[in-house]
């Protein structure tokens, strides 16, 4: 008579919990999907935690150039892995969504609205929401402008839902692209630009979002207009429920917007976090401008003369 | 300074400022001159409760680094002590937590292999318990802890 697996004998329960001693190691995880089907739900449900749909980037042989195509390949591959079990989605905490062109496939790829649908949709699980620009000749994307971006995509399958936001290296985000989050609660841009004009068909029925944490990067001027720190005669973010801020004080003069974000923000401020503090001769020179001149001495480093 | 943008008396509910500077500007300023003017600017109703500061640093020749600027010599070491000292004199003071975490680059690579000085230690003292001939922070007031962890990091980042 064959002898029994340890596996077999185990309760699926106890082989989950030792499977969650490798939470943070990717490889094991992957190791015991190839290892046992036993081992194969849990570790697809860390491993997928994080998912990330790039752009696939190939060489063009005759032009000796890199060419950007949509990423076609990732979400079919995904698409497929979710058709074995359609309740991965529920596991993923991150999602990081990366553009190279004009963002159409987030509207018009049915496998990827297919996945987008069988997120978590309640409010402690629901992803993060990461959208990346990147265009290897222009250092912003234009941000999606299609009407089907917003009716088929963001109206429907993340603004009523997300709590947190990412978006990076965008040019001419809709205000109405916060506006339309009523569960918003942490919001990070880095490198983007602000079209105050656009609302984005945001309506005040389920309640402006109350950020509460809130961090910047190289886009000083955007901070003005998210919080209508300059003109709050347009639509803008209230930035009195922030309860935590992170930002950069280096290159691009990212700080020129905080005085007037500590106005509005700085009595229910509880953290501040300060990351990569920079002082380079460069940056010196910069602080000729008036404008400026609060940068100098705002470094006021000790020069270490190395 | 950082405290005419932050101005912490004008930031009555702050509790936590954490404060990160990576390797590729090590070499224009530390950490600590940055934060000892952001704390001289805590007015008496500070709530604030914990530092945290995180350092990259490597020791290589190639960096134009040696290992003075982190060590208990570096004069910022007294710039901190000062700043620590006027916030913890203020009347808003329970308790503070400071953390400096130093973080050193490149661990499996040769240039891991110039010994810093008390590299692998981990100082760690709170009033009275004070070795003040190793631990550059003279702790005026009762209530401060501190910690001061290193870690290696293999890969780099």
């Amino acid at each position: 008579m064959p002898r029994k697996s340890l596996v077999d004998v185990l309760f699926q329960e106890i082989i989950d919990e030792i499977i969650d001693y490798f939470e943070d190691d990717k490889e094991s995880l992957i190791s015991c999907t190839r290892t046992c089907l036993a081992f194969l739900p849990r570790a697809q449900s860390h491993i997928f935690r994080y998912v990330s749909i790039t752009t696939h980037r190939l060489e063009d042989p005759d032009e000796s150039e890199e060419l950007i195509t949509i990423p076609t390949r990732r979400i079919e591959t995904l698409s497929d892995i979710v058709k074995k079990r359609p309740t991965l989605p529920r596991n993923f905490r991150i999602l990081n969504l990366e553009i190279s062109d004009d963002g159409a496939w987030l509207s018009q790829d049915i496998k990827f609205t297919s996945i987008m649908t069988l997120l978590d949709r309640s409010k402690e699980r629901f992803p993060a929401i990461s959208i990346t620009g990147e265009n290897l000749d222009m250092p912003y994307v234009l941000f999606p402008n299609q009407p089907e971006f917003r009716t088929s995509f963001w109206k429907p399958l993340v603004a009523p839902f997300v709590t947190k936001l990412v978006l990076e290296n965008f040019e001419d985000i809709p205000i109405g692209i916060f506006l339309t989050c009523p569960l918003l609660r942490s919001l990070k841009v880095d490198f983007i630009s602000i079209d105050t004009n656009n609302t984005f068909g945001a309506s005040q029925e389920g309640g402006l979002p109350q950020l509460e944490t809130f961090e910047f990067h190289h886009c000083s001027e955007a901070v003005d207009d998210i919080f209508g720190l300059v003109n709050s005669d347009k639509p803008h973010l209230n930035p009195g429920f922030l309860r935590s801020l992170e930002l950069s004080p280096h290159g691009g003069n990212p700080l020129s917007c905080s005085p007037r974000l500590m106005a509005a923000a700085g009595r229910s401020l509880e953290n501040l976090v300060i990351d990569d503090i920079e002082c380079k001769e460069s940056h010196s020179l910069a602080c000729e401008s008036p404008n400026l001149l609060p940068l100098q001495v705002a470094l006021c480093c000790r020069p270490f003369s190395i | 300074m950082l405290s005419t943008f932050f101005n912490l008396s004008k930031l009555p509910a702050l509790k936590t400022i954490h404060i990160d500077c990576s390797l590729y500007n090590v070499r224009n300023v530390h950490p600590f001159d940055g934060l000892s003017d952001l704390l001289s600017s805590a007015g008496r109703s500070t709530r604030l409760e914990k530092i945290v500061i995180a350092m990259t640093i490597d020791p290589s020749p190639d960096l134009g680094l040696d290992h003075e600027w982190w060590d208990a010599k570096d004069p910022g070491w007294a710039l901190l002590d000062n700043a620590l000292n006027h916030l913890t004199t203020l009347s808003g003071f329970r308790k503070l937590n400071v953390q400096v975490h130093f973080m050193k680059l490149y661990g499996g690579t040769s240039e891991a292999k110039v010994p810093p000085t008390r590299w692998g230690d981990q100082w760690e003292a709170e009033v009275g318990t004070l070795d003040r001939d190793r631990f550059p922070i003279s702790f005026r007031n009762p209530g401060v802890y501190f910690a001061c962890t290193f870690e290696v990091l293999e890969d780099g980042y």
